[in-house]
């Protein structure tokens, strides 16, 4: 035996006990750990999104699980999930349950900023890195804090730019001169009633002749539709949760009332909701921010946004999965699961520091169903900034909505028809 | 009373603290840990104005908040330590007693439902948007205070010792002999010389500091917080329903009450949700049907059969 062969027979020794090693390092399945509201105030957000997590989990299963590049292989994902019941004092809990007790390796907070606040600190505490899905509040997000990165939607203090620009810019000159806002008194929606009443105080021609916040449990919105219809505003634009929307519009439907601009928060990110509720004919040539749920954003990664719904419907109907609708919701579920799985195969481990590195490796380089995926220095989003449409009753023989894109002026496809017909 | 006392604190708060300063070397999901004594003093706080003057406050989470905001606020505005932003809390809360001492003229349910409503627009006023300068508005709070788990669990472990002392305090004196007086039958404890008015604004402020100091030490536990988590109901459901299942007035009662009825919402609400609503409800309606007195009962129907 001469020497070259004593060193083939070496390396290959070590190679093969290399890659034993690697096998026996692979962890056997990649335990990812969400919360989700079952009950509550915040079920109608979350569900559809803790769905979209399961279908986008039970997808990659299929096909062997999900590719790690720390151990170059796929691993079969295990979805741990607890039901929060929309309470924030037991998502702390429940948080601090996934990261000790279940050891979860990728930990995902509820939707919405009020249960997402839960996670940030115990996250945190633990070093855990938190995939935010949808909690926006600027809040969370501080340069000393490396352990959160926001997925599926812009923080709140950038998302309302559309809106705000549209008011500052468009309204004047389509003739509106005086301004109702209803909004609930949340983080996202208050900061996006802000952002439209500091671009009202920059527009002087524009008078604010009703301002009310109501909270998030309000369900009946009779009193506060009468009490702008006495305002007479020439806009309204309401700012709500999904149940918020449904009771908003009911109450307009209830009262036989139009206002001659309507913009309602989720009008097109939960239009099926709304739909599935009797109450699309109060959406006819109201507006509303475009956000994945209607508006086609090109993506480089995953399906495209008519592939996902019949996929994600297709799967909800064989799975007997009841009061589900495709939504934002549903997107932003995917979404979330989508930019773990992009960063699982981008990371050399799972330690959680590499994980938000790999995660900032995909900032400006992936296109997703929301938008451009951009995270600040500081985890939070950036990009995801959707535009501005006007619903328009369907075409004849069609019984889908229609819908302009009204601004930003270079995307947009159509001139906002104003006043309401 | 002295006899009384020790021997309660001896059975009960005693072996109680012993068992919560171990717990986290046996379990390490420390949040739940101080959830539990966060829980134990609300239930025990409840217990001091429902126990002791027949008050049932629905609104008794507006304590608790006032506590989260008053520890909040004095972060956020002055250069305070945490620890005297956590007394902050307990005078906030005292405060918002003083103003609504006024419905302690009002009686059962009337005074129930005034006080949540009270609670309700504590929490409007602090999510005021005009007052977003000040208190965060509906934006919340984002604290800079450095998360401390042992020493925020230490503190709540603390606050319960001094509020169990008063309830045992209040069980075995005098003053807690009136105050019983006065719950059960105010007219003719008045006629006795008993001053009532005073007696029930003692235990309601007491109760309210002892809600604000565990809110203040609640938000130091989670620094990023919206007014709806801390003015959230639920808080006081729970600090009711586990007072009553316990039993009212004891000093143990509360304690069973946090123990079996947080137990089982935690170990249910993580093994079995979707049954999590059945199963509470359940054990509440048994509670209502066969003890309506709280667990406490028994060992006193015991003693009086026995």
């Amino acid at each position: 035996m001469n020497w070259v062969t004593i060193a083939r027979a070496i390396t290959l020794a070590l190679l093969v006990s290399a890659g034993a090693a690697e096998a026996a390092d692979a962890p056997a399945e990649i335990k990812v750990g969400t919360l989700y509201a079952g009950s509550g105030a915040m079920a109608s957000t979350s569900v559809p999104l803790h769905v979209a997590l399961e279908y986008w989990a039970d997808g990659l299963n299929k096909g062997g699980g999900v590719f790690v590049k720390g151990f170059n292989k796929k691993i079969p994902i295990k979805l741990i999930s607890y039901d929060d019941q929309s309470s924030p004092a037991l998502a702390g809990n429940l948080t601090n349950q996934l990261i000790t007790q279940d050891k979860v390796d990728i930990l995902l907070a509820d939707s919405t900023s009020v249960m997402t606040a839960a996670s940030v600190p115990v996250a945190r505490d633990h070093k855990m890195l938190l995939w935010d899905v949808t909690g926006s509040s600027p809040n969370f997000f501080s340069p000393d804090n490396p352990y959160i990165v926001l997925l599926a939607l812009a923080a709140t203090d950038r998302y309302p730019k559309t809106i705000a620009d549209f008011v500052k810019q468009q309204m004047p000159k389509l003739g509106i001169k005086s301004v109702a806002l209803l909004y609930v008194t949340a983080d996202y929606t208050a900061f996006q009633a802000t952002a439209v009443r500091n671009a009202l105080k920059e527009t002087p021609e524009i008078k604010v002749v009703f301002d009310r916040g109501v909270p998030q449990n309000t369900s009946d919105y009779t009193v506060f539709v009468n009490n702008m219809l006495a305002a007479k505003p020439d806009a309204v634009l309401e700012f709500g949760y999904p149940a918020n929307e449904l009771a908003f519009l009911r109450a307009l439907n209830d009262t036989d009332s139009k206002f001659k601009f309507l913009f309602t928060g989720y009008g097109l990110t939960e239009q099926n909701l709304i739909k599935s509720n009797g109450l699309a004919e109060q959406l006819h040539h109201s507006y509303a921010l475009a956000g994945p749920g209607s508006y086609e954003f090109k993506v480089n990664y995953g399906l495209n946004r008519h592939q996902f719904e019949e996929a994600y419907e297709h799967w909800v109907t064989s799975h007997n999965i009841k009061g589900v609708e495709f939504g934002y919701n549903a997107i932003a579920g995917y979404q979330a699961g989508l930019v773990i799985e992009r960063s699982l195969a981008v990371a050399e481990s799972l330690d959680q520091l590499e994980l938000r590195r790999a995660a900032f490796t995909l900032s400006g380089n992936l296109d997703t169903l929301c938008g451009p995926f951009v995270l600040a220095p500081d985890g939070s989003q950036s990009g995801e900034i959707a535009p501005l449409g006007q619903i328009l009753p369907p075409a004849a023989g069609s019984k889908e909505l229609g819908l302009s894109i009204v601004w930003p002026a270079d995307l947009a496809t159509a001139k906002p028809i104003y006043p309401s017909p | 009373m002295r006899k009384g006392f020790v021997r309660e604190t001896a059975l009960v708060l005693l072996p109680l603290v012993v068992v919560l300063a171990v717990m986290p070397w046996l379990y390490n999901n420390q949040l739940l840990l101080l959830n539990i004594v966060v829980f134990l003093v609300l239930a025990q706080g409840l217990n001091l104005t429902y126990g002791f003057s027949g008050y049932l406050p629905f609104g008794y989470v507006g304590f608790f908040g006032a506590g989260a905001y008053g520890f909040a606020l004095t972060l956020m505005h002055t250069a305070a330590p945490p620890l005297l932003a956590v007394l902050v809390g307990g005078v906030a809360a005292l405060l918002a007693g003083l103003v609504l001492a006024p419905l302690l003229r009002l009686q059962g349910a009337y005074f129930g439902l005034a006080s949540l409503a009270a609670a309700e627009a504590l929490r409007h006023v602090i999510a005021n948007q005009d007052l977003s300068e000040i208190t965060g508005g509906p934006y919340g709070v984002r604290l800079d205070v450095p998360f401390r788990p042992v020493l925020t669990y230490g503190l709540a472990i603390g606050i319960l010792v001094l509020v169990m002392g008063l309830v045992a305090w209040l069980r075995q004196s005098r003053f807690g002999l009136r105050l019983r007086a006065a719950r059960d039958n105010p007219v003719s404890a008045a006629t006795a010389g008993i001053d009532v008015v005073h007696g029930r604004l003692v235990v309601w402020l007491a109760s309210a500091t002892a809600a604000g100091l565990i809110g203040a030490v609640y938000a130091w536990s989670a620094p990023t917080f919206f007014p709806e988590a801390v003015f959230d109901l639920s808080f006081s459901i729970f600090a009711i329903v586990f007072t009553l299942f316990g039993g009212a007035g004891t000093l143990v009662g509360p304690v069973i009450g946090v123990v079996v009825l947080y137990g089982a919402y935690n170990v249910i609400g993580v093994s079995a949700p979707k049954y999590f609503q059945l199963v509470y409800g359940l054990l509440i309606m048994a509670l209502v049907l066969f003890f309506p007195a709280g667990l406490a009962s028994l060992a006193v129907r015991r003693r009086r059969d026995g």
